[in-house]
């Protein structure tokens, strides 16, 4: 203790107070006091109760606590535990940032394909107004659609056709009967002349860059199959009698048509027909070219 | 006789009476028998009573603020593990909180300045020549102790009326006997000032 403080203890020895405890006051605060105790639901357990709820809970050990006592399960476990916070976390960022996918409108229409008859039926049904036969219908989407006019001799017959571009979207069809080509002997022209129970027609004017390529007979059908090629586009001519006996059916023609383009990309079929045959062109070329090969056909028999 | 009185002050007195005062044991025993609580209280009632005694200077007041400290005592007693000496600290601390909210209404403050300056002047003025010492000391040093912080009251209480070390001091109020070295060399140079003026 310092000299301040000396001086400051000298100064307070001088002092006397009125401290002396009233021990009225302490027995009457201690009854309070207990009374309050009794209220309360009970004092702090006693200490011993805690060291043998501390000693119980060391010895217990349950069956997981067990399990994980183990360093290579413990290991195991947190290793899963790892790659499981990981993908889920993955899942979760890759969820976060996908973004969702436009639905896509449906632009299929369901159209009546008239192939059984051709130019003939439509026109006839047209002209007489009577009940149309019953058409072959498949859906086909709108943008496989390339022309709507079918092609006649002369402009009074020259009704709305179906041109449309490559198999359709909604549709499969790999028909088992559908006709194959021989991959046999190619013909040539004049073989195919004699071959043929038919007048073979060609067309007159090709459009530049194209030549007959091959002439195959299509197996127990009375048609011949004209590939017509620039090197990289091809053009099919099937031409066949229409009294013929084993001539292409409507239903050949269609599924033979979808089987061969499936798989490319912009072909499309011009079929028609005259008093003694009937066309169908197939190709992947410009349309421009198939029609302008269509017409030199048509123009080229007539002037036969 | 004075001095006797003082050192009779000394609420260490409570590490005197046995051994299990200081072991935990009485600490234990009183948490499940209110007979041990009921003891253990008395043997710290006037300590904390002449505590609140030398902060306030007023018995009644004094009173009412040890009822508060004791059963703020029950209500945190749950939470206390120590012996009981370190109990002792802890009545302190309860008790420094409880005087120091108490003081620390101003309204009541200010009252009680008033009342000791009151007192000094109405005595000086009736009776100045047989006017007692002691009073007019015991009226100097109130005025001067409530000027002080909070702080610096319990430090010169705990130092100069309950005579405890400076280690004890420190245990009290969380802070290093250093600091309160400085303090209360800090808040003996204060009151010096505010006795002398």
């Amino acid at each position: 203790m310092n000299d301040k403080e000396k001086q400051f203890e000298e100064f307070v020895r001088t002092i006397k107070f009125d401290d002396t405890p009233d021990h009225s006051h302490r027995d009457k605060l201690e009854q309070d006091l207990l009374a309050v105790l009794g209220k309360q639901e009970g004092l702090e357990p006693s200490p011993l109760m805690y060291e043998k709820l501390k000693t119980r809970m060391k010895t217990y050990k349950s069956f997981w606590g067990k399990t994980f006592t183990n360093p290579l399960v413990r290991k195991v476990a947190f290793q899963l535990t790892e790659v499981a916070a990981i993908v889920a976390l993955t899942l979760s960022i890759s969820h976060w940032f996908l973004k969702p996918v436009p639905e896509i409108p449906d632009d299929s229409a369901t159209i009546n394909f008239y192939l059984k008859e051709h130019q003939g039926v439509i026109a006839q049904t047209v002209a007489l107004n009577l009940s149309p036969p019953q058409p072959a219908r498949m859906r086909v989407s709108r943008h496989d659609i390339l022309y709507y006019e079918f092609f006649g001799e002369r402009p009074e017959f020259t009704r709305p056709g179906i041109i449309f571009r490559g198999p359709s979207s909604q549709r499969k069809v790999i028909p088992p009967e559908a006709p194959a080509i021989s991959n046999g002997q190619t013909l040539t022209l004049s073989q195919a002349r004699k071959t043929a129970n038919f007048h073979l027609v060609l067309p007159p004017r090709l459009h530049p860059g194209y030549m007959l390529d091959k002439i195959r007979r299509i197996e127990g059908r009375d048609s011949l199959h004209l590939l017509y090629t620039d090197g990289i586009n091809t053009v099919s001519l099937f031409e066949q009698p229409l009294d013929g006996e084993h001539g292409l059916g409507a239903q050949d023609f269609r599924e033979y048509a979808v089987y061969r383009n499936k798989g490319q990309v912009g072909g499309a079929i011009l079929a028609w027909r005259d008093d003694a045959l009937s066309y169908v062109l197939i190709g992947n070329a410009e349309m421009s070219q198939l029609m302008d090969m269509a017409q030199s056909i048509s123009a080229g028999n007539e002037r036969e | 006789m004075i001095v006797g009185t003082l050192k009779l002050r000394r609420t260490v007195g409570v590490d005197n009476d046995s051994k299990a005062a200081n072991d935990g044991q009485s600490i234990a025993e009183a948490r499940t028998d209110p007979a041990a609580f009921a003891q253990l209280y008395r043997r710290h009632y006037d300590a904390v009573f002449r505590y609140c005694v030398h902060r306030l200077f007023e018995r009644q007041t004094a009173e009412d603020v040890t009822s508060a400290v004791f059963l703020k005592t029950i209500e945190n007693f749950g939470r206390f593990k120590g012996t009981e000496r370190q109990f002792r600290n802890w009545l302190y601390k309860i008790a420094t909180n409880a005087v120091n909210e108490h003081l620390r209404k101003a309204a009541r403050k200010d009252a009680m300045l008033k009342g000791a300056r009151e007192q000094i002047s109405s005595r000086a003025a009736d009776c100045e020549d047989t006017m007692n010492e002691n009073v007019k000391n015991l009226a100097v040093l109130k005025q001067a102790m409530l000027t002080l912080k909070p702080r610096y009251q319990t430090i010169i209480t705990l130092r100069f009326f309950e005579n405890l070390k400076l280690t004890e001091i420190s245990e009290v109020l969380g802070s290093s006997p250093g600091t309160v070295r400085s303090q209360l060399a800090r808040a003996l140079a204060r009151l010096r000032n505010k006795i002398r003026n």
